[in-house]
């Protein structure tokens, strides 16, 4: 099967201002502007098949949000390529727009002063939605997403989970094969995170729709993604299986050990990352974690031990850290 | 169809929008009634001192201003809150919305915002032009009344044109709310008939800004003083500034770079 989203080499540099603080460079600034280019995308290439939940990682500003305006057209590339269900996004074909759509967490679309209703039959006039299949695909989110009570009241009186919630409601009536998800837990509560994230997987999973996701919470990328690309800088550092991720990228092992006593020095064996009573966290270097295990077992007396990969957050963190 | 549907939901929400605060009501009452009493009054002292302006009368320039008002309505129904709307999208990155749904950005733009009140100022037109052809005696052929709508709408797309072209520039400065202010005074020099204005200037206010002729044109249809030898202009004048709209417009959506996250 061909992959729905097929991206290579893709590029992107933006022209950004520079100038020194202060009222002088302001001045100096109206007559003489000075600009650096960034690129905020570089050489990024990977593919997405049909249904999948891909997870875009990576620190603020590292590139996903431009990643994925490109994929759904509304950025031009500075160079390279990308085909979504076939199409050039950034040609913003009337026929590819009507199978995708975005929802980005930090900016709504739903009008203020109106029910999301209102708004919803505004996209149903606009994605050309006939009345049945629209009636149909509003329950069927309602239920989803448990929208009954909110569709009626302006947006101004909901809450920030519920009125993303109808965002994303929103996003879905014309039914896009392909969703850009950029941050949609950004701002939420750890309930509302949950169902956000809930519905995220039902959806995926009845429908088929392939996802790309980006978000700052790795609870979100743990939960959906089997798949994660990590960016850092605009170029890609990973591709490839959540836990392969934390396998390629944590140089340590961590132990959790048990003791009788609780003033034992292991600092000659790695790192103590924590240390409560009787109970060490040790950090080891991974190629050394037989060795530091044998002589823990010969040297101490243990009542427990449990070797673990790091947290993935402390992998990620330790990923981007050392560039 | 499709459009139409589009539209029609969109002035619907517009109109839910508006009711929802009555008070904008009164306020675009007393702003048209402001610039109906200032627009009628400055003919009336003009003409305390002569009977001619050109060759327009009394009664044909209150057609002018009649028309005058329709332009301003139609541009204050939606052209310029469409436009406002699509600035503080660039602004603040929700023009990304709008790239994203699957019409025309440039069409869509522009019906996306309605605002119910100026029809206030468009009625107040209409009643002005109806009543100056009644006291000026117009010649109500069939012929002089399709292209008083010919070259009506040649001025809606001439004006709408211009402005897109003034708003464009948002793709590349972000914030241009002065734009509004510029189009504002210029706007001005539509009060009064392309006739009285010296040569050079009158080519200045035809083909680079063209919104003293967009008003005059169909005024002049009204009270004959039409010259069918610049009939031509009805087609070319839109024309070109519509293309010259949409080249920037596309090159703006180029050059788009939206609001970072």
């Amino acid at each position: 099967m061909a992959p729905v989203v097929e991206v290579r080499e893709l590029t992107k540099s933006f022209k950004v201002p520079v100038r020194q603080s202060g009222l002088g460079a302001a001045v100096k600034s109206l007559f003489d502007r000075k600009f650096t280019l960034v690129d905020a995308v570089k050489d990024v290439s990977f593919t997405i098949d049909r249904g999948e939940i891909v997870g875009f990682l990576g620190p603020n500003g590292a590139g996903k949000t431009t990643t994925l305006k490109m994929l759904s057209g509304l950025l031009h590339p500075t160079s390279g390529t990308a085909t979504v269900n076939g199409h050039i996004p950034w040609k913003r074909d009337n026929t590819y727009l009507r199978t995708i759509n975005m929802v980005m967490g930090n900016r709504h679309q739903l009008s203020w002063d109106l029910p999301a209703g209102d708004t919803y039959k505004l996209h149903q006039a606009i994605y050309q939605i006939p009345d049945d299949e629209f009636e149909r695909t509003l329950e069927e989110l309602s239920d989803l997403l448990d929208l009954h009570d909110l569709l009626t009241k302006p947006v101004r009186n909901l809450s920030l989970g519920e009125r993303m919630k109808c965002e994303l409601g929103g996003a879905l009536l014309h039914r896009p094969e392909v969703m850009f998800l950029d941050e949609p837990t950004l701002g939420l509560d750890v309930t509302m995170q949950h169902r956000i994230r809930d519905f995220v997987r039902s959806y995926n999973l009845r429908h088929g729709s392939t996802i790309l996701l980006t978000s700052h919470y790795m609870a979100d990328i743990a939960a959906l993604c089997e798949r994660v690309v990590v960016i850092h800088r605009g170029q890609l550092l990973f591709d490839g299986p959540l836990a392969q991720l934390v396998a390629k990228f944590a140089p340590v092992k961590r132990l959790t050990i048990e003791l009788d006593s609780a003033d034992a020095d292991l600092g000659s064996l790695g790192t103590v990352v924590a240390h409560d009573g009787f109970t060490y966290q040790l950090e080891v270097a991974k190629d050394e974690t037989t060795d530091v295990t044998s002589h823990l077992l010969a040297n101490y007396n243990l009542s427990d031990i449990a070797v673990e990969d790091p947290p993935i957050e402390r992998v990620i963190e330790q990923v981007f850290a050392t560039e | 169809m499709h459009l139409v549907r589009v539209i029609g939901v969109h002035a619907r929400i517009g109109i839910l929008k508006d009711l929802q605060y009555r008070v904008n009501f009164a306020g675009q009452l007393v702003n048209s009634a402001l610039g109906f009493l200032l627009a009628i009054g400055s003919i009336l002292v003009v003409f305390r001192h002569t009977d001619l302006l050109g060759d327009w009368t009394q009664t044909d320039l209150i057609m002018l201003i009649g028309v005058f008002s329709i332009v301003r309505g139609f541009i204050n129904l939606f052209v310029r809150p469409g436009l406002q709307a699509y600035m503080e999208g660039i602004r603040t990155g929700l023009f990304d919305y709008v790239l994203l749904k699957p019409l025309d950005s440039q069409l869509y733009v522009s019906i996306r915002e309605f605002r119910i009140w100026s029809l206030v100022d468009l009625l107040t037109g209409v009643g002005l032009v109806v009543w100056s052809g009644w006291v000026g005696g117009l010649d109500a052929s069939l012929f002089t009344i399709v292209l008083f709508f010919v070259t009506m709408l040649a001025g809606f797309s001439v004006v709408l044109a211009f402005w897109f072209i003034l708003g464009t520039s948002a793709f590349w400065f972000i914030k241009v709310d002065n734009i509004f202010v510029v189009f504002d005074s210029l706007f001005q020099t539509a009060r009064w008939p392309l006739a009285i204005y010296p040569g050079a200037v009158r080519i200045l206010l035809t083909f680079v800004v063209p919104v003293a002729w967009a008003v005059t044109m169909p005024a002049a249809t009204l009270v004959g003083k039409l010259e069918i030898g610049s009939l031509w202009l009805t087609l070319l004048v839109p024309a070109f500034f519509v293309a010259v709209s949409r080249i920037f417009w596309k090159i703006g959506i180029r050059h788009y770079s939206g609001a970072s996250a």
